[in-house]
């Protein structure tokens, strides 16, 4: 750009860039040739001057203007408001999320739990059906065998603690079993179990289709089948075999020692009623050589 | 989850960076409101809006050009809101024409006469004159805050001081000061 000459041209583009010169906004070779100019050209000049003139003049009494003294403390009062009103809401949105979660775990336990509560239920009525001697091994096989879908969640016996195990006393009585039960019926688990603080000594054996359980308790006192004068299904070698139904489970039970000995089953009453029979002698023999 | 103590802190960080520029939007907020009260409810308005938004301002860049525009559209949502507020335009072009030769303004004029010109310019045009003249913002800061092109703030800005010289001519006029003297001041 040549704006150097006085009038004319160099003053006209010269007077298009002022306002950029003004502003500051120029490329720095435009710059110095429109400095150039101006020290050159009086009406230029004097045209820049006037609207720096002006530019302070209007700087200068925009500038008298003040906000009200007291606009800065409001403005920070209605800030610090919001900003903790925001932290606070915050804070109340993670408690409700919290609570929430609180909400949901307490229902997830309950859910949870309530598979055990049905089968309490489940246990508690079927096994009021049945006479007091006979609801012990009959809710040890509801609770142990039935309740928790065996066989799929049982240890084996190498996965299990020697607690969990039958123990010395009654290993021997595996193989015992394992010849009288029918051989279609495989024994998938021994092992010492608890239900509602009592322990047992349980045997269980199953096919695709049926569940049996072998369920030995030591008795307590004042418990037995004879103490509650029930009537034996039947007598073998005059030890008295006990049966009762409760909905589609069997139990067959007898006495021997210190011990209770139970069959309880899904089969047909007649079936357990008849296994019973085969189990009974050598079972009542065995544990009657307990010391107990 | 921001905790209080941390919100309390960045309060401080917040105003640390905008307080400062409180009387500069407020005087904005005159000119372009045309009134203290308007002024007072949108510079609060301002506030708020940029402690709102404080997570997405970059530290380091011009808070002032943030704040200003932000300024711009509180007080365009301000002025929707409670004047069912039409802008009307008027044609670059006209304004041209409309624009005589100016001479020099006299110096006697007072402040409130600069501003009451200042008042009588179109909106627009006000507000390029005042954010490049007045705040001092640059081309570049002055098209961000109003979202307009570089040329339009560099034509509107050429345009508002020509009207701006044009109103206070008219002004000296009525005070009967002519130019020789104002002429020979600014040479």
């Amino acid at each position: 750009m040549n704006t150097t000459p006085s009038g004319g041209q160099g003053c006209e583009k010269v007077q298009r860039y002022l306002d950029s010169y003004i502003q500051g906004e120029l490329l720095v070779e435009t710059n110095h040739e429109v400095l150039e100019h101006l020290e050159q050209c009086p009406a230029c000049r004097a045209d820049h001057e006037q609207r720096l003139w002006l530019r302070n003049r209007l700087r200068e009494a925009s500038r008298t203007v003040e906000a009200p003294v007291d606009l800065p403390a409001r403005v920070q009062r209605s800030i610090r408001e919001a900003g903790l009103r925001s932290a606070f809401s915050r804070h109340r949105n993670l408690m409700l999320v919290a609570a929430t979660i609180l909400v949901a775990v307490f229902a997830g336990v309950l859910t949870l739990r309530q598979p055990e509560r049905i089968q309490e239920s489940y246990i508690n009525r079927l096994s009021a059906r049945l006479a007091g001697a006979l609801r012990v091994g009959f809710d040890d096989h509801l609770h142990c065998a039935v309740g928790r879908k065996f066989p799929d969640d049982y240890p084996k016996p190498e996965q299990m603690k020697p607690q969990e195990l039958p123990g010395p006393d009654f290993e021997p009585l595996s193989p015992v079993l394992r010849k009288l039960v029918p051989a279609k019926y495989e024994m998938v688990s021994a092992h010492r179990c608890s239900y509602k603080t009592r322990r047992f000594v349980h045997f269980i054996f199953r096919n695709e289709k049926q569940l049996i359980s072998v369920v030995i308790a030591p008795k307590q006192a004042n418990e037995g089948f004879q103490i509650e004068k029930l009537i034996p299904a039947l007598r073998q070698a005059g030890l008295p075999v006990y049966q009762s139904t409760a909905d589609r489970y069997q139990v067959a039970g007898f006495e021997s020692g210190q011990y209770m000995a139970y069959l309880v089953s899904d089969l047909p009453a007649g079936e357990n009623l008849a296994l019973a029979q085969v189990l009974s002698q050598p079972v009542s023999q065995y544990l009657a050589g307990l010391k107990g | 989850m921001t905790p209080v103590f941390t919100q309390r802190k960045r309060i401080d960080e917040f105003e640390s960076a905008a307080m400062p520029h409180m009387n500069d939007l407020f005087r904005m907020g005159c000119r372009i409101l045309g009134d203290r009260q308007r002024a007072d409810d949108v510079v609060q308005e301002v506030y708020l809006q940029a402690w709102k938004s404080f997570d997405r301002f970059e530290p380091g860049t011009n808070c002032k050009a943030w704040l200003f525009k932000i300024l711009f559209n509180c007080a365009h949502h301000y002025r929707r809101k409670w004047f069912n507020f039409r802008l009307i335009r008027e044609s670059e072009d006209v304004l041209e024409v409309a624009v005589a030769p100016t001479g020099p303004p006299p110096d006697q004029l007072t402040d409130k006469e600069i501003l009451a010109a200042l008042d009588r310019i179109p909106a627009d045009f006000r507000a390029v004159v005042l954010l490049a003249d007045v705040e001092e913002f640059a081309y570049k800061e002055v098209a961000n805050i109003l979202n307009i092109p570089i040329g339009t703030v560099m034509s509107r800005l050429s345009r508002a001081r020509k009207l701006l010289r044009l109103e206070l001519r008219h002004v000296a006029a009525g005070y009967g000061i002519g130019n020789s003297k104002q002429e020979g001041r600014t040479a």
